[in-house]
């Protein structure tokens, strides 16, 4: 299933608080995103 | 992860948390973790949503969330303060440049971590032989 293309138009927030594209994450090369269930 | 992100970049990729707290609180978990990789935050949730990863009662409530807790006791963790939705589950994708999906693993519960040795494999490692 393709769940790039659902995530490639939002954005997420780095710890300064500038947005980051998604599909920028995985723009140059392939990419693990591990999503925590909560921070702690 | 942060004990395979050596092979993750051996095998010439990149490797991201997300969480779903605030900025300050993904700023707090960042500093505390002395993380080697990037950590981003979605206060909305839409892309866990995307990303088809779970979220509700029945997935914090359950006998396997309380299995997951004892082991993670037993070896040390202590839960802190929970931060952020507090039904929301996680997951891990690993995704190519082409935008190919390679991986994609939906935690069912609490304490439902991705296999790393899956992670990697789908970024080309070898397998580890079963013991």
């Amino acid at each position: 299933m393709d769940y790039a293309s659902p995530l490639a138009p939002l954005d997420v927030f780095d710890t300064e608080g500038t947005p980051v594209s998604f599909s920028s994450l995985w723009a140059e090369r392939p990419v693990a995103l591990v999503f925590l269930r909560q921070y702690g | 992860m942060r004990d395979a992100y050596p092979q993750i970049l051996a095998l010439g990729a990149g490797a991201v948390l997300i969480g779903h707290g605030t900025v300050e609180q993904a700023r707090a978990f960042a500093e505390a973790q002395s993380l080697p990789f990037p950590v981003l935050t979605d206060p909305t949730r839409r892309s866990y949503l995307a990303a088809g990863f779970l979220s509700g009662l029945g997935t914090v409530l359950s006998l396997k969330t309380l299995r997951s807790g004892v082991r993670a006791f037993r070896q040390g963790f202590r839960q802190s303060a929970t931060q952020g939705e507090l039904l929301q589950q996680g997951g891990a994708l690993v995704i190519a440049p082409s935008g190919e999906t390679l991986y994609h693993f939906v935690s069912q519960a609490a304490g439902d971590l991705p296999p790393m040795e899956e992670v990697l494999a789908s970024l080309g490692a070898p397998r580890e032989p079963a013991p």
